[in-house]
């Protein structure tokens, strides 16, 4: 049930959210992980609709923000960091390792619907890099066998 | 003193304004793209940027505040580097199509590209090839063309408050986007036009206007909205070789009104009428019963004969004189004097008796002065907002929103009393829901927790006031219960609403229709000034009782005198004085007795003939059916319009006057505020202005009127009426004057009761209110089960004639409805789109139902716009016996479904306005 789901996030926002502005911001998140990696538009209306205000201010989070999409588009997206201290931690051996197992540029999705890659600027955690997020899970001072490896648990079902 | 240099210059800055401000008013022009002064500056464009000496950076000078001692480069070849580059950049995704392009001429990219001379940008072209939003019928999108400065996104955020738009997605894909990425014609868009005001390209524009004329062919008029009563100032865009309305925008000038940049719907598109086909070109003189074409000098004298004749017959009182609060001031003056010097008789008024008739009597009563009592921009300075019987947002779009900028950005908390869930009671704070014709007696309620929890101001009502006591005696045994009970509303919800308004410094009432069209009007006028005047809400910002007048002039129509009991300026016509002054004035011996009210002349035997201007009642008077079976019995009708209608086809003579924009004059808006109408186009046919209309008839009546401009009819309207005492064209020349103005030397007064009430002694009358239900009310009974009330809609106005002439108007709302609630729908087999019958007493109407919570269970709504399903055939006559205005919110019907009909779908717009949060 969409509606059910609104209502959750609503709620959840609220607990989390301090001020009126960021309560919005909250919502399209907590509705992000109700839907279970994306806000579908409707979600997104009817959630306005709860909050009196217009669409357009939902709309418009939800479609800057790359961490969040409208819809599903692949069962994990993989976000890898592209900046420069992952770059010289040899971050740049992990993005030809995933494109090279993916068979997959940036934007694209693996034909079984699997995988979706995209480059992020940073992902806030240059200590331990080169990183790369999957989903909503951090993957940290990464080799190109541990990505292998990773990838291999979440096609397998190792990890959900 | 802020000391700054500029461009090597010494300047001195008496505030800290932006660098941008502080150059334009010395005189240097900085480029600008995502600048407008009626919106907050973001600094996006970067075309302002400027040097600052010690930053190494480059500073946006939109957003940049001038400090002592600043010394700032405008024009360094850093600088133009910059802009030039940032130009390249804008120009390497834009078409280069200025050719077909609707903003070629008066397009910010298209002058800076030619200033800064670049023809092709240096990385080349790549094109976003989008497709064209054509979904709206009188806005035009090509994202094309779009420079991402979110003009549009902050116009329709900050100022139209609707948010339609925001910019979607990220970085150089980040386009301005309505609602969910919809069309706009599929969202929630009010059709204001602002965004296509404020597009500095040609990415949105006014779809009406494509194809009509280049910029530099046309000619721009800046004029006064000929639609509501908030008086938009427009610049209107015409073409001289075509003597065409090409476009209209809201003038920069004047911020205080429509914020130098906002129309509404009707104002921004509704000028097709001017040209339609439909205008009356020719005289017309009713023979055999054809209308039949004739010269102005036939036309005249057969006019004036009819009316000598009836007055031979009758005496002067068996004529009517039906003035219009669409016409000018000046018409309105002379209208009045046709009445009382060249006719001799006080019967003469127009339909502010349909609308604020009650305000008249109920202000004039408690504060001696009857208008809005504070003005169009300080209701961002009330912190509280009490709103009843009035939907702003549709009947007063420019002022409605600014209510809710009052709202939503200076946290202003809102009372909304309607039995309509409106736009604005859907927004407010505290949504009083109360039963139709229940005004006076929650009014009275709140009073009454206001006294009881002391929250009155003792010192303001003392020194400001007389006769607290009475009213204070008159609430001492009020029932709350019942007045719970019989409103509707529950106990808490009134005393949360009264302590709101109470213990606020500043409180404002805004009221229109839903408060006067009563048959205890007057009473509730009174109510809400007294309210008003124990809490001390009078003389300051934000506060005062605020009645929003509907149509374009009925403020003005009122000061001119074209009521039956008072001369210009409201002086009385049974004070000997006041009618010395006048028969002095005028030359003639002038009629003693106040003559009949609008109403009162379709309902008394006397009137013999009408004399009537730009008034449409058998559309607009309550019981349709009576008025015109009235018009149709009348011995002699003069009738001036500017097209035939369901009224003057019962004329003997009806003489083509031209429109708004056709003539000089001025309007009074709802705040008193005087305003130039100029001429834009020249007459069609053989149109002529009613002052000269007027005029021409006196003369034949045997009363000398010379006047050769509107201008010398104002210089006599200020030697008689003190309001007005210092208006002149040339004072109001740049921006209006609210009246009173005293003197030439009276700056105007945009608030009144600042020192003491209109009374000689300056002390307000608070009076005893009668809260028993209205004594003559048509309450539903087992055959006609429903309340109706009766109202506007945002895109047509009153009888249709000029918006339903308008072809994107149209498309959006064509057609009659009736909304009904989901209790009452499901209790008649109602379905949204089913073809119903409404009857009442008096007729019956078909149109369809639109089911929407917005309607109280109980209660439905139509609006009147529509002659073919005319909800006043449903009205019924009952009148306020103080104030003559009809009760339109108070009429028992019922509601059939028509079996076999084909369903309608109700159109976008309506299915959104009755689902809008």
């Amino acid at each position: 049930m969409v509606e059910e789901k609104v209502r959750n996030a609503l709620e959840k926002a609220k607990e989390k959210a301090l001020e009126e502005k960021d309560y919005i911001m909250e919502v399209v998140r907590c509705l992000h992980e109700q839907f279970g990696g994306y806000a579908p538009p409707e979600a997104l209306e009817l959630a306005a609709q709860f909050l009196e205000v217009s669409p357009s201010k939902l709309y418009e989070i939800a479609t800057f923000y790359s961490l969040y999409t409208l819809r599903k588009e692949a069962k994990h997206v993989i976000r890898v960091c592209t900046s420069l201290p992952c770059h010289v931690a040899g971050g740049r051996e992990i993005i030809e390792t995933l494109k090279k197992e993916l068979n997959i540029d940036f934007g694209q999705v693996t034909p079984d619907g699997m995988f979706k890659l995209e480059e992020v600027g940073c992902l806030g955690r240059c200590d331990t890099s080169p990183n790369m997020m999957v989903d909503g899970t951090l993957y940290k001072d990464l080799t190109s066998e541990k990505v292998t490896a990773i990838l291999e648990a979440y096609r397998k079902g190792v990890i959900e | 003193m802020i000391k700054v240099q500029i461009d090597g210059k010494e300047y001195e800055f008496e505030r800290e304004i932006t660098i941008l401000e502080a150059a334009k008013k010395v005189g240097i022009n900085i480029p600008t793209l995502c600048y407008h002064p009626s919106v907050e500056s973001i600094g996006a464009c970067r075309m302002c940027v400027v040097e600052i000496e010690g930053s190494p950076k480059l500073h946006p000078a939109c957003v940049t505040k001038i400090k002592d001692g600043m010394v700032i480069w405008t024009k360094t070849e850093r600088v133009e580097r910059a802009r030039k580059v940032n130009m390249e950049l804008l120009l390497s995704v834009h078409p280069n199509d200025c050719m077909t392009c609707d903003a070629n001429g008066n397009c910010s990219l298209q002058d800076l590209a030619y200033k800064y001379q670049i023809k092709e940008p240096r990385w080349g072209v790549r094109l976003r090839n989008l497709p064209i939003d054509d979904s709206h019928p009188l806005i035009l999108r090509d994202l094309n063309k779009c420079i991402q400065c979110q003009l549009c996104v902050r116009v329709c955020d900050e100022v139209q408050n609707m948010s339609v738009y925001s910019m979607v997605d990220r970085g150089y894909h980040s386009l301005p986007q309505p609602d969910m990425g919809d069309k706009l014609g599929e969202s929630s868009c009010v059709s204001c036009g602002a965004c296509a005001t404020i597009c500095p390209v040609g990415a949105i524009v006014e779809k009406p206007s494509i194809g009509k004329a280049r910029w530099w062919e046309v000619r721009k008029v800046k004029t006064t909205c000929p639609y509501c009563g908030v008086g938009c100032q427009l610049d209107v865009y015409y073409d001289p070789k075509k003597n065409e309305i090409v476009r209209i925008r809201a003038s920069e000038e004047d911020p205080e009104i429509n914020d130098g940049v906002l129309t509404c719907v009707k104002g921004k598109f509704g000028y097709e009428f001017v040209s339609s086909e439909d205008r009356l070109t020719k005289p017309l003189i009713k023979k055999n019963g054809e209308f039949v074409e004739a010269t102005w000098e036939e036309a005249l004298d057969y006019a004036a004969e009819g009316i000598l004749r009836i007055k031979e017959k009758y005496g002067p009182d068996s004529i009517g004189v039906i003035s219009s609060a669409k016409c000018t001031n000046e018409e309105n003056y002379l209208m009045q004097k046709l009445a009382r010097a060249a006719i001799g008789t006080n019967n003469v008024d127009h339909c502010a008796r349909l609308c604020h008739a009650s305000t008249i009597v109920g202000l004039a009563q408690t504060l001696g002065s009857a208008a809005m009592s504070n003005n169009l921009m300080d209701i961002l300075k009330a912190q509280v907002i009490f709103i009843i019987g009035a939907n702003p947002t549709e009947n007063h779009p420019v002022y409605g929103a600014r209510i809710k900028r009052a709202v939503r950005r200076y946290g202003a908390k809102l009372i909304v009393a309607d039995p309509r869930k409106t736009e604005l009671a859907k927004m407010a704070h505290i949504h009083l829901r109360h039963k139709p014709g229940t005004d006076a007696l929650l009014i009275s309620a709140m009073m009454k927790v206001i006294l009881d929890e002391k929250l009155h101001k003792e010192d303001f009502i003392k020194e400001r006031t007389t006769g607290f006591e009475s009213l204070a005696e008159s609430l001492k045994d009020f029932d709350m219960d019942r007045a719970s009970k019989v409103t509707g509303v529950s106990k808490e919800k009134i005393v949360e609403a009264a302590r709101m308004y109470g213990e606020a410094d500043r409180a404002a009432i805004l009221y229109a229709m839903g408060i006067t069209q009563h048959s205890n009007g007057t009473q509730n006028v009174m109510a809400l000034a007294d309210l008003a005047m124990i809490t001390g809400n009078f003389g300051k910002e934000g506060t005062g009782v605020n009645p929003l007048r509907g149509q374009n002039n009925v403020q003005g129509a009122c000061d001119m005198g074209a009521l039956p009991h008072v001369y210009p300026g409201y002086q009385k016509v049974s004070d000997e004085n006041a009618r010395k002054k006048f028969e002095e004035a005028w030359g003639v011996k002038l009629p003693h007795e106040p003559g009949l009210a609008l109403t009162d002349m379709f309902l008394s035997p006397q009137i013999k003939a009408l004399i009537m201007m730009g008034e449409n009642p058998a559309v607009s008077d309550p019981d349709s059916q009576h008025v015109e079976e009235v018009l149709r019995n009348l011995e002699f009708f003069v009738d001036f319009d500017i097209f035939m209608n369901e009224s003057n086809k019962y004329a003997n003579v009806i003489l083509p006057a031209v429109s708004a924009y056709e003539k000089d004059g001025t309007f009074t808006n709802t705040e008193r505020r005087v305003l130039r109408v100029r001429k834009v186009l020249e007459p069609v046919g053989d149109a002529k202005p009613d002052w000269w209309i007027i005029k021409e008839l006196s003369k034949r009546l045997g009363y000398k009127m010379e006047y050769s401009h509107p201008s010398e009819i104002m210089e006599e309207i200020r030697k008689v009426t003190p309001i007005y005492g210092g208006v002149t064209y040339g004072r109001i020349e740049k921006k209006g004057l609210q009246w009173p103005v005293l003197d030439l030397n009276h700056p105007g007064t945009p608030i009144l009761h600042t020192q003491g009430f209109s009374f000689p002694d300056k002390k307000g009358r608070i009076k005893p209110i009668d809260y028993s239900l209205p004594k003559e009310i048509e309450l539903p009974d087992d055959e006609y089960p429903l309340f109706m009330t009766t109202g506007r809609m945002l895109y047509h106005f009153h009888t249709g004639t000029m918006t339903r002439r308008v072809k994107g108007i149209n498309e959006i709302v064509g057609k009659a409805y009736v909304e009904i609630s989901p209790e009452d729908a499901e209790k008649f087999g109602i379905k949204s789109g089913d073809v119903v019958k409404v009857s009442s007493r008096r007729g019956s109407v078909l149109t369809y139902a639109v089911v929407t919570d917005r309607a109280q269970p109980g209660v439905v709504f139509m609006p009147f716009h529509f002659a073919e399903a005319r909800a006043n055939l449903l009205t019924g006559e009952i009148l306020d016996p103080e104030s003559r205005i009809p009760a339109y919110k108070v009429s028992a019907v019922k509601i059939e479904k028509v079996e076999g009909a084909e369903k309608i779908e109700p159109p976008d717009y309506v299915k959104r306005i009755m689902n809008r949060n």
